[in-house]
């Protein structure tokens, strides 16, 4: 991401609520970034829609996952992703509004045994392209 | 170029077939005879056709019914780059088998931007198959289609047999690597069309033009699928065509286009009708846009490559019957 916007005049942040992450993963994804912005509150993301936040459950147990996830905000889920390490892993998807199939397959890369992967209310889309792609996936899906 | 050698004519090729049809009788004959000899030979045999022509043969399979696995070919081919994908995963269900499929892939109401893509998919069968053992017979309907259509058959098609049985060469058959480069002429899109160069940090801003543009048609499921396949093509450009991508998108009475263009070169023609493996972090983009689009036109050379996608409203509940 560094190297796409270090010649174009966009800027893209990347949310990590700080208490809900540990140490370990906050120097790795700060390592990431150009910048660091100090607020605890929430920052508006980049302009065009696009953005993605990316905010732990209090338990530790996953993530909640709001905003776009493309090829520009890959990098940061997959940092995100990364850090999880509980044996049933959920993420809250209902503030979800686009994610690709490179996203997705991030998501899915979590999805190992003897991991289990819960989704909480994953987009329409989202399930189309897990049943194109990974047909038969033991993913779990919860949606009201 | 994972193009095969060429597909020699004579006994070889002999197994992909063209049936040239004026009426019902023809059909039956010819479409029943194929299916006869591969259920006697203890293949499994897939077809697919336009609804009624399914539902004549249907009647006419009698108690043979259920050895056949019949499906609606304006549904499942209506985007004929996904028929190969179809074919391959019937292969893949009868491993060690020798299959026999019977496709027609056009129909009259077809448009000439789907036929050009009828006859690239066509060509690409043999390439596809050749060597899997799998016979495929493909009837045309000369009563009712166009005569470039016809045409564009006899290029494709090694074989041509007649609803009798009987079998002939056909002499304009035609390299699939030819067909595929010169088949569909794209046209340039309007002069109202909305354009924009889109790098790694415009994807967001790409959906928003594309939703825009398709939100008054589109209704969501269908404008998901759009943004979806739009990203994906962009995405591609970005990571393999030289970092940014060109689109442009428009509306028409019933559809929206989008055109993704950059500087890269697409050498494979089967792109995008394999499965790809779910854990390869390539390969997967252009699978995935054929099935979230209705129509894609994919024409690269060696001084880019432009992806051509249409989506339109889903069908409506009763489906366009082929006549017949």
């Amino acid at each position: 991401m560094n190297e796409v916007f270090a010649t174009r005049p966009a800027a893209t942040i990347c949310q990590y609520q700080r208490q809900r992450f540990d140490h370990a993963l906050l120097s790795s994804v700060r390592g990431l970034h150009t910048d660091q912005l100090g607020a605890e509150t929430e920052a508006n993301v980049q302009g065009g829609g696009s953005g993605l936040s990316l905010t732990a459950l209090p338990d530790g147990t996953g993530l909640h996952i709001d905003g776009e996830a493309d090829l520009a905000t890959r990098a940061a889920l997959h940092a995100a992703l990364s850090a999880l390490d509980a044996e049933v892993v959920h993420l809250r998807l209902a503030g979800l509004r686009f994610i690709d199939a490179g996203c997705l397959t991030e998501i899915m890369a979590l999805a190992q045994p003897p991991r289990h992967l819960v989704l909480h209310d994953p987009p329409r889309i989202m399930q189309r392209m897990m049943d194109l792609m990974w047909p038969g996936n033991a993913v779990e899906k919860w949606s009201p | 170029m994972s193009m095969p050698a060429t597909t020699e004519r004579g006994e070889h090729a002999a197994w992909h077939q063209v049936l040239f049809y004026e009426d019902r009788r023809q059909y039956v004959d010819g479409v029943l005879r194929f299916v006869d000899t591969a259920l006697d030979g203890g293949r499994p045999v897939f077809v697919a056709v336009p609804p009624a022509n399914g539902e004549l043969l249907r009647r006419h399979l009698d108690g043979r019914g259920e050895q056949v696995r019949l499906a609606d070919m304006t549904r499942l081919g209506r985007n004929p780059s996904l028929i190969i994908p179809q074919i391959r995963g019937f292969i893949d269900e009868h491993p060690g088998r020798p299959v026999s499929f019977v496709g027609e892939p056009a129909w009259a109401t077809r448009t000439p931007a789907e036929i050009a893509e009828v006859t690239r998919h066509e060509a690409l069968i043999n390439a596809a198959f050749d060597g899997s053992g799998a016979q495929v017979l493909c009837p045309y309907d000369i009563a009712g289609l166009a005569a470039p259509a016809v045409a564009d058959a006899m290029r494709t098609h090694p074989e041509l047999v007649d609803p009798a049985g009987r079998r002939q060469p056909s002499e304009r058959y035609t390299d699939p690597r030819t067909v595929w480069a010169d088949t569909g002429h794209l046209p340039s899109p309007p002069a109202g069309a909305e354009q924009i160069t889109v790098a790694r940090s415009d994807l967001g801003r790409l959906r928003s033009l594309a939703r825009q543009i398709a939100a008054p048609l589109l209704a969501a499921a269908a404008l998901d699928e759009l943004l979806l396949a739009v990203t994906e093509l962009a995405t591609n450009s970005v990571r393999h065509g030289g970092g940014t991508a060109t689109a442009t998108i428009w509306a028409t009475s019933d559809r929206v286009v989008c055109d993704v263009a950059d500087n890269g070169s697409i050498t494979d023609a089967l792109a995008g009708r394999r499965r790809p493996d779910p854990d390869a972090s390539t390969g997967r983009g252009l699978w995935l846009v054929n099935h979230l689009c209705d129509l894609v036109q994919l024409h690269s050379s060696r001084h880019g490559t432009r992806v051509r996608i249409t989506v339109a409203p889903p069908l409506p509940a009763a489906p366009f019957s082929a006549g017949t």
